[in-house]
């Protein structure tokens, strides 16, 4: 997929809010999203930065206004059309970060349905990366919320996609961490072109984006 | 099946109520498909293969009341009982009877005379037919006319050779004893007389039978005779009618047939009680088994239920990372699928080992039984399994859809 066109988009919760209001260069106007960009969303809590992501998705549909990849109204998406999306064409790291406790950092990343398979060693070299080699076999549940974003960060990176789309990747990691995030989706980027869209509520992924929007 | 996924979705599975499910369904699927064979087993091969009339025929006789026997005591009745054309026709329509048919008489007077041990023997004798269709002989050489020179057939009643043989012989000394084989070897002549006339027909026994106590001979030939000696102003009453059950209303037959007095003839009355009261014995156990089958699949699948609740958020989360609903259902149904399968699997092995010591004492029963074989008991097994696993599909795939 090429490109994202978000037309008068207003999501549920701000139906009947004037738009003039919150002054968004999002919501209510036509915003165009292409493959091979990145993109800086920012906004202060609550102004629906999750609800973004989850549209653009298929986790909500409850907006009026329009939303297309390459033309196309994602509104009659099949369930079947939106896990082939989920699995090729995005590649999300949730706010929620959706990680299973039970389940160690390689089976967290394994478990996600990706198009080629990543062995143990190339796993355990992005997780030492980011600091966290030592924590490859132990349960999340044991992990802290920075370290689990450190794997969830690296799920994404793992599938291949035309759009990475980060939610507030960085709320819990220091300066450090955050550096190599962006080292590594620099790499990522560099290697296929994948389009970013990564949101902020003021901690920003360092990364050099070619265009920052707000909310 | 993705393995990761498999131990994400069934780390919260219940040992116990899975082994409870498992227990459970063993016992109520053993007594199933123990009934099952069994039924069938009841159903097919509880046939007499000697006899000339299978076994699954009865012979009725019009109820013998205490007037009806007083009055032909002292001469006021005029005949034998008899079926009446309204009950011929009431007893055919009923739903546990498949077919019927009356027993035609001779209205004639018929003698029988044959050579045995030196001496010639002749003896009064009651001649009757029935429709061909319920005869299990070699119908090809079951026919006769009053003008032809063939041999008349006849089948008789077990108890006859047995009178000879046990009776007659042992008393006189004189008389060999005989078996079937070799009284179908001796001729016999047939008088008849009536109607000013006279006639002698050779014939032969082709058969026996110890489910009615009648000589029987073919239909046409009996008819033809009745019109030639008969006399048409007295008819033979209709004192006997044979029935094929239909199997669908063994119980409703019986009552009927207790309730207006009829007298079963012969020993099929026994037999049909007996497989009658055991096919009911079996459906009452796969009824009861069904029940505890079915009880215990409803704990699967309230255990399943409360699993794919318990995981409701697991659920959700692996369709945001790209699952469809069909691939996060698909452990949750395998799961059920193979309790199911493993439950039916020693089911199955547990009815066929138990079904040896019962299958002993219908051989004792029947030494001819030979049994519907394991096959029913694997197609009910797998129909069960299919039906199982059908309704596991369905709910799980509606639940996690929801």
């Amino acid at each position: 997929m090429q490109k994202i066109v978000l037309d008068s988009l207003i999501p549920s919760f701000l139906e009947g809010v004037d738009p003039g209001l919150f002054d968004s260069e999002v919501w209510g106007t036509r915003l165009e999203l292409e493959r091979g960009r990145s993109y800086l969303v920012k906004a202060a809590s609550g102004r629906g930065k999750t609800t973004l992501c989850n549209i653009l998705t298929g986790l909500r549909t409850d907006y009026t206004g329009t939303v297309s990849f390459d033309g196309e109204d994602i509104r009659g998406f099949s369930e079947r059309k939106w896990a082939e999306l989920r699995r090729g064409t995005f590649s999300s790291m949730f706010q929620g970060l959706i990680l299973f406790d039970e389940l160690n950092p390689i089976e967290n990343i394994r478990i996600k349905p990706m198009s080629r398979d990543w062995s143990d060693a190339e796993l355990r070299e992005m997780l030492e990366r980011l600091g966290i080699g030592e924590k490859a076999g132990v349960k999340c549940r044991r992990l802290s919320f920075g370290q689990k974003q450190r794997v969830a960060f690296i799920r994404m990176l793992c599938q291949s996609a035309d759009f990475l789309i980060l939610d507030e990747p960085v709320s819990h990691l220091d300066t450090a961490n955050a550096q190599i995030m962006s080292a590594m989706l620099s790499e990522r980027i560099a290697r296929d072109g994948a389009g970013v869209i990564v949101t902020s509520i003021g901690r920003d992924l360092p990364f050099p984006y070619d265009k920052e929007v707000q909310l | 099946m993705n393995r990761l996924l498999a131990k994400l979705l069934l780390a919260k599975l219940s040992a116990f109520q899975f082994a409870g499910f498992v227990a459970a369904n063993i016992i109520g699927a053993t007594i199933i498909l123990l009934g099952v064979r069994a039924y069938a087993d009841f159903s097919t091969t509880m046939e007499d293969p000697q006899g000339a009339i299978a076994n699954n025929y009865i012979v009725i006789a019009p109820p013998v009341s205490t007037v009806t026997t007083a009055m032909q005591a002292t001469g006021f009745n005029d005949g034998p009982k008899s079926f009446t054309e309204e009950e011929i026709e009431e007893i055919s329509s009923l739903e546990g009877v498949e077919d019927a048919a009356i027993f035609r008489s001779a209205n004639f007077k018929v003698n029988a005379s044959f050579a045995l041990g030196g001496s010639r023997w002749e003896t009064v004798m009651f001649v009757e037919s029935v429709p061909d269709r319920f005869l299990d002989l070699d119908l090809d050489s079951w026919t006769a006319s009053l003008d032809s020179e063939t041999t008349v057939p006849v089948v008789l009643p077990k108890a006859y050779l047995n009178v000879l043989n046990y009776a007659v012989s042992a008393s006189r000394g004189d008389i060999p004893q005989i078996g079937e084989g070799l009284v179908k070897t001796v001729p016999i002549t047939l008088r008849f007389r009536g109607q000013g006339m006279e006639g002698f027909y050779s014939a032969r026994v082709v058969g026996f039978t110890d489910r009615i106590n009648t000589i029987l001979v073919p239909e046409d030939f009996l008819i033809a005779a009745v019109k030639k000696y008969g006399d048409p102003k007295a008819p033979a009453p209709v004192s006997r009618m044979i029935l094929k059950p239909s199997g669908k209303d063994d119980n409703g037959l019986l009552e009927y047939l207790a309730e207006g007095g009829y007298v079963f003839d012969g020993s099929g009355q026994d037999s049909f009680k007996v497989v009658t009261l055991a096919k009911g014995i079996a459906l009452f156990a796969i009824v009861q088994g069904l029940l505890i089958s079915l009880l215990a699949f409803f704990l699967l699948v309230v255990s399943i239920h409360l699993l794919i609740e318990k995981n409701r958020e697991k659920n959700a989360s692996l369709i945001m990372l790209g699952y469809t609903r069909r691939e996060v259902s698909k452990p949750y149904i395998m799961a059920s699928m193979v309790l199911d399968a493993v439950s039916l699997i020693v089911a199955t092995i547990l009815a066929n080992f138990l079904y040896r010591f019962f299958e002993r004492i219908l051989v004792n029963y029947n030494p001819e039984f030979a049994g519907t074989g394991t096959g029913i008991v694997f197609a009910v097994a797998a129909g069960m399994f299919v039906f199982f696993s059908a309704v596991h599909y369905l709910l799980v795939r509606s639940q996690v859809k929801s």
